[in-house]
């Protein structure tokens, strides 16, 4: 019976198993099954992701660790120094003197061997202790708890004209180090380097102009940035929301500027000050200024406003208008022509209102013109750039077709003349300066070449400190912030410098060729951590460090 | 070895793009198209039937995509020519022959703007539309599904010059001798049949730029 009711189950269970219910159930199965392969696959691929990302962090900070071993031997070796110093002046028998100094020398050179040996690879807790001993005997301990807080940042009359790529430490004169030296004291320049990994990246192309964009302005306090283009427009680009753009960003020009009827070849604006103005001119030799306003005081596609924003019209150029610089900090701009001669033009400032301003004349703004001292009257070296000296804001420089540089005072007109290439080649347009860009915190111009070359000025000596092969065609565009260089080249490539050591720390290939020209212009905003490149395929490009 | 083809800063205007003309074939930049066209332009702007006609191996959308490019570069100009001459008093109303009045088709419900607004309005939203990275996402090829945004604009550009040449005859006469643009433009219109003939509603004896 058992047996029977068994049977009959079984032959019920037997029933419910159908052909059909057998082939979905096993299809079932085949699904669930591979539905978790593919979510194991992904897990995977998340978890090598993970490790890569891992890995890059765990090179990043072998990277800070070996530098920071650098400065346990900077520190070190000071402290050696001192204890020598310290010896000397605390001990009256030469001989024991010598003892203490070899002995302190030989223990030095034993640490100091040992942090070489150990130094690249990865135990370096057994360091950070010594190098904190160390710190602790400086009386420095905690200058690496954290970010290196900046005591005391160079301070210049240019601070306004700042960077974020810049920051020199320097520590408070008033650290003391030895209880018997108490007059003498330590400074030391720390740098403080962007952590290895961080890089500049390109956030966003711009695209509106129809022709190789030539210039560009930041715009001081609104978050505005304008490009002047071959196309002989202005645009007005809305750029305060840089962070939110991605590479689908549709970032269309809230206005254009229309006025000149010849392509655009420079401008320039003020960097400080209330009224915000920009200058352009171009192969017409007229100069315009324009007033520049923010994104809510304009409508492209409103109605035509009742006034004019081209505020002045300054004609005087006889010739194409090259560059334009307006002072870092006085209401002066400056503009370098093709008939060979640059003239500085008064601008609005503290004593007369805009409005008092615009009804002036174009002849009484311009203050005076500055030409190559040549002895016979001929002509023939064309200015091509100018540039501010930002340590010196009383003068300029200037870079010719020739191969020259000449530096003028502005009140008396006075130039002194650089020369570094053989004079039998001074009519080779080879040589020719195609751009000047001067430090913010040393008298320093670094000039950009025709031959492809970068060239670095000592404004004190007058002389040539660095010459050496920028890109692989000329270099045709330069900014300078603090202690680091940005340039840009026909190559279609933007390279990143420090000029301390001259050494290149990265490039981009930024714009391709229209003709045989590439990347036209450079400049990186006053205080967002952002810049922007002009090129000749049209477009503007924004970057910001990643 | 061929001149190097760059505008050195400090070039005077009479040296600026000062080097001879390159047939098409020669040219091997990411934009010979546009180098090509600016080049024959520069040469000759009178020579409408050169300028127009596609050399053999080009790509007909990029050159039609090129040639817009230029006309709108160009048409900014002539709206800087009208500066001061069209304003909101002598036309408040965008017309060209008094039979049609247009409509400023760039905002979201087409609206009466005032003629400079309307070509203003007009240039800043057709330069959008051939920049957009949707349609026109590059430079190098363009799809020729997207031909159809360059066919919609050019009725609304073409309203630029009959605007002017019933309105400031003189600007009209003037730019054109200059430019000869209103004639290469509709002969680029005719070449790639892009609008109806009824519509073309400036004399072709007013096109007649001196010829060289």
């Amino acid at each position: 019976m058992n047996t029977g009711s068994f049977g009959s189950k079984n032959l019920n269970e037997l029933k419910n198993y159908t052909w059909a219910g057998v082939v979905s159930f096993l299809n079932e199965q085949c699904k669930s099954n591979e539905m978790e392969k593919t979510q194991w696959l992904v897990e995977k691929k998340q978890y090598t992701e993970r490790i890569a990302q891992l890995e890059g962090e765990l090179q990043a900070s072998e990277a800070v660790n070996k530098d920071l071993v650098r400065r346990v031997k900077m520190l070190e070796f000071s402290l050696r120094q001192e204890r020598i110093k310290y010896a000397k002046l605390t001990g009256g028998h030469h001989r024991v003197n010598s003892d203490v100094i070899s002995t302190i020398l030989s223990r030095g050179e034993k640490n100091s061997d040992s942090i070489g040996q150990n130094l690249p690879k990865r135990r370096t807790r057994a360091h950070r202790q010594l190098l904190s001993k160390y710190l602790q005997e400086l009386g420095l301990e905690d200058i690496f708890t954290g970010d290196l807080p900046p005591r005391q940042i160079h301070h210049r009359p240019s601070k306004s004209y700042g960077s974020n790529l810049q920051a020199l430490v320097e520590l408070p004169a008033e650290t003391e180090i030895s209880p018997i030296q108490k007059s003498d004291t330590l400074k030391i320049n720390l740098i403080e380097e962007k952590p290895a990994k961080k890089s500049w990246e390109m956030k966003i192309a711009l695209k509106s102009h129809m022709d190789v964009v030539r210039s560009l302005h930041f715009a001081q306090k609104e978050g505005i940035l304008a490009s002047a283009s071959e196309d002989c427009l202005i645009k007005l680009w809305d750029i305060s929301q840089y962070e939110t753009f991605n590479e689908n960003t549709q970032c269309e020009s809230y206005y254009s500027l229309r006025g000149h009827k010849k392509p655009i070849l420079t401008m320039t604006g003020n960097i400080i000050g209330e009224e915000q103005l920009l200058y352009s001119a171009g192969e017409e030799g007229i100069i315009r200024v324009w007033e520049l306003l923010p994104p809510k005081d304009v409508n492209a596609y409103g109605p035509s406003p009742d006034k004019n924003y081209c505020v002045g019209v300054w004609e005087s150029h006889s010739e194409a208008v090259w560059d334009l610089k307006h002072h870092p900090v006085d209401g002066l701009v400056l503009s370098a022509s093709a008939d060979g001669i640059v003239k500085l033009w008064k601008t609005v400032d503290t004593t007369t209102s805009i409005e008092n301003w615009k009804s002036g004349k174009s002849s009484a703004n311009l203050l005076r013109n500055f030409t190559y001292p040549t002895a016979n009257g001929e002509n023939f070296h064309i200015p091509t750039c100018t540039a501010w000296l930002v340590t010196e804001l009383n003068s300029f420089v200037v870079g010719y077709t020739t191969p020259y540089l000449n530096i003028f005072d502005k009140q008396t007109g006075k130039p002194s003349i650089i020369r570094f290439v053989k004079e039998n080649d001074i009519h080779d347009k080879i040589n020719q300066i195609n751009c000047i860009a001067t430090s913010t915190n040393s008298n320093m111009a670094v000039c950009g070449h025709e031959d492809k070359h970068l060239r670095f000025f000592d404004i004190n000596s007058c002389s040539c400190v660095k010459d050496l092969v920028g890109h692989t065609d000329s270099v045709s565009s330069l900014w300078m912030s603090g202690n680091y260089l940005v340039s840009g080249g026909h190559d279609g490539s933007l390279r990143f410098w420090d000029v301390r050591t001259y050494q290149c720390l990265q490039e981009i290939p930024a714009h391709r060729k229209k003709y045989d020209e590439g990347v036209l212009f450079i400049c990186q905003h006053p205080s967002f951590n952002l810049m922007a490149s002009a090129g000749a395929d049209s477009l503007v490009k924004l970057y910001n460090i990643i | 070895m061929q001149k190097l083809r760059r505008n050195r800063p400090g070039t005077k205007r009479s040296e600026l793009w000062n080097w001879p003309l390159e047939e098409y074939s020669n040219m091997s930049g990411p934009f010979a198209v546009q180098e090509y066209i600016q080049e024959l332009i520069r040469a000759n702007p009178s020579d409408i039937k050169k300028i127009i006609e596609p050399p053999p191996d080009v790509d007909i959308s990029v050159w039609q995509y090129e040639h817009m490019r230029q006309f709108i570069l160009e048409l900014n100009l002539l709206v800087v020519y009208l500066e001061n001459i069209c304003t909101m008093t002598t036309c408040p109303k965008m017309k060209a022959t008094d039979e049609w009045l247009y409509l400023c088709a760039s905002h979201k419900t087409p609206q009466e703007c005032s003629a400079i607004d309307y070509m203003t309005h007009t240039l800043d939203h057709a330069t959008a539309l051939i920049q957009n990275s949707k349609n026109f996402n590059s430079r190098v090829s363009v799809p020729p599904t997207s031909i159809k945004y360059l066919v919609s604009i050019v009725r609304r550009l073409y309203r630029l010059f009959t605007h002017t040449y019933y309105h400031h005859r003189e600007i009209f006469t003037e730019f054109e001798k200059e430019f000869c643009l209103c004639a290469r433009f509709t002969e680029f219109v005719l070449r790639f049949d892009m609008m109806q003939a009824k519509l073309f509603s400036i004399p072709s004896h007013a096109l007649q730029c001196s010829k060289v």
